[in-house]
């Protein structure tokens, strides 16, 4: 089948984690892990009488983002009702920004570059909004199908949320997986989210192939459930396409457990949610003083950073964006390198190469490897002294991922130290050689035999023998056995 | 305006029996005549007024309060469960 034209844009609806209360009110923003409803006061619960007012850092961090991805800042801001009925929201409408009827979201007409391999793609921003999130609806059984009733926790109803929209300028789902990632790394080199957090950051993703009806999914809770959900909707509206069927336009939602998307309850059009200005918050100036003191703050963000990488530790481009994809694991590597500076190449080798490699298959995230750059380093001077061979060192790694203890404690008590006695290895390859005389004999004229031999040596010593050492060895004895002085 | 009304109530989630449908046609039909009067006067010109009160930028500090208690947040709640407000099953 031709390639078809895959249209993507993406709203991303971001928690400013970082802020200590509400947007609206001074209920704290740590909900997570809180009994229900624990965290409610009469603002985020919308009863008659409470008047949200607006979290000033909260306007602070919704700037920097928009800096961040050089949006164009309204001057005159204001919030809006967006009216439906659903449970989550106690007040049957959500404060949140709209750009028609006199409104002005926060920040409009941005952009993000991504770097992907072969080119730069520059993904714009439509707009990003300051909203409410609303509260979470709990199905006693598990499921929305199944319970006879919902009870709904207003701990969440009222966090602050940016969402950020872009155009549909994203073409594939791995394009919308760089995007995500990046603007995830800028979330937290501004530190105002923390988006490790489980639902901090939620995106919905519109999708339509070929021309057809946009279909949007809903409530994506992780990046890679972002590619997952358009690779699946792409392959559905092509065979669908194939079959001769028309793509509607819909609302699907992602099913995080069975990896599929499925039609959603018909929703509300533009019009139903009655949008009209929230009276209750007067609007708000940003004055170009209060954008100036902020841009002066704003922390160094990932493309500075890659470029500081190269030039500072001399990494290749590629090094250095593996890097700064992550905030977590640049400040890692950074942590490491002052404790190893005599090779920072080096330093992004084992974090790049094996590290994430182990974090990756035990099924960890950054925030719970137990190993500390102080590890790392470690590490890296124990290899460098010869104290244990890279081979080991690579065995030492996983377990000082897991278990939290350092290397040299690893090395230890598994009596990893390297081998490096040249009497010692001879008598080892001795033994080998004896044990493996067809090999030993077939060593002299084929290459392949050597290796294997040195892999016995290998395995016997549990890879601690110094690899030059056993080669050097094995040749000379070798050369023995060919001219005799050597009997097996 | 019978459609109308239909698409209005399934918004409210609100079921309506024939007796009421016949009463609030009517009511329909003459705030619809009332704001499509509104809708003839000229304004292009003019700015919306999204607010009558002359205040900006009102502001609250990051600081944490103190929530409501379980008990009090659940009082006015007609139906609950386990710390939990009930509602009916949405789908």
């Amino acid at each position: 089948m031709e390639k078809l034209k895959v249209k993507i844009g993406l709203e991303v609806h971001v928690q400013l984690t970082k802020l200590k209360t509400k947007l609206f009110c001074s209920c704290p923003s740590d909900y997570r892990g809180k009994p229900p409803n624990t965290y409610v006061c009469p603002v985020c619960l919308g009863l008659p009488g409470s008047l949200p007012k607006v979290n000033s850092k909260a306007i602070e961090y919704a700037v920097m983002v928009a800096l961040a991805l050089n949006c164009k800042i309204n001057r005159k801001v204001m919030f809006f009702r967006k009216h439906y009925f659903y449970p989550d929201m106690t007040k049957n409408f959500q404060i949140t920004q709209y750009d028609r009827a006199g409104g002005a979201p926060i920040a409009v007409n941005g952009y993000l570059k991504l770097s992907t391999s072969d080119k730069e793609k520059v993904v714009r921003i439509r707009r990003i909004n300051i909203e409410e999130d609303p509260g979470k609806l709990v199905y006693p059984t598990g499921s929305i199908i199944t319970s006879p009733y919902t009870l709904v926790d207003y701990n969440r109803a009222g966090i602050a949320l940016l969402e950020i929209v872009t155009e549909p300028d994203i073409e594939t789902p791995a394009e919308a997986r760089l995007f995500l990632q990046k603007l995830r790394s800028i979330l937290e080199h501004l530190d105002v989210c923390d988006c490790g957090l489980e639902g901090a950051v939620r995106t919905d993703a519109n999708i339509s192939v070929a021309g057809g009806g946009r279909v949007e999914i809903k409530n994506i809770g992780s990046i890679k459930d972002v590619e997952k959900a358009l690779m699946y909707e792409i392959l559905r509206q092509k065979e669908a396409l194939l079959k001769g069927l028309s793509i509607r336009s819909e609302t699907r939602h992602w099913d995080d457990v069975r990896k599929v998307t499925v039609p959603l309850r018909v929703k509300e059009e533009e019009q139903d949610y009655r949008y009209f200005p929230e009276a209750d918050i007067p609007p708000i100036i940003i004055t170009e003083e209060f954008i100036e003191k902020i841009a002066k703050q704003m922390p160094e963000l990932p493309d500075e950073r890659l470029k500081r990488f190269q030039r500072e530790y001399g990494l290749p481009y590629y090094d250095s964006s593996v890097l700064v994809s992550n905030k977590k694991l640049a400040d890692f590597f950074e942590e490491t390198v002052k404790l190893y500076k005599r090779n920072p190449k080096k330093v992004a080798n084992v974090i790049i190469n094996d590290f994430l490699r182990w974090i990756h298959e035990k099924g960890l995230e950054l925030d719970n490897v137990k190993a500390k750059p102080k590890d790392i380093a470690e590490l890296l001077k124990l290899l460098d002294n010869g104290i244990i061979s890279i081979k080991i060192a690579k065995t030492v790694l996983p377990e000082i991922i897991v278990s939290g203890k350092s290397p040299s404690q690893v090395v230890k008590e598994r009596k990893l130290l390297k081998i490096s006695d040249k009497q010692i290895i001879r008598q080892i390859a001795l033994k080998i050689f004896r044990e493996h005389k067809k090999a030993a004999f077939d060593a002299l004229k084929d290459k392949k035999a050597i290796n294997y031999l040195i892999g016995q040596i290998m395995k016997y010593t549990k890879g601690r023998a110094d690899p030059a050492v056993t080669g050097k060895v094995v040749k000379e004895l070798l050369t023995d056995l060919k001219e005799g002085k050597l009997k097996l | 305006m019978e459609k109308l009304l239909e698409h209005l109530s399934w918004l409210a989630r609100v079921k309506l029996c024939n007796y009421e449908r016949k009463l609030l046609v009517n009511d329909i039909a003459k705030i619809m005549e009332f704001f499509n009067r509104l809708g003839e006067i000229d304004v292009k010109d003019v700015e919306p007024t999204t607010h009558v009160i002359e205040l900006v930028s009102v502001f609250r500090e990051d600081k944490p309060g103190k929530p409501l208690s379980l008990d009090k947040a659940l009082k006015n709640a007609p139906s609950k469960e386990g710390g939990f407000f009930k509602a009916p099953r949405i789908l």
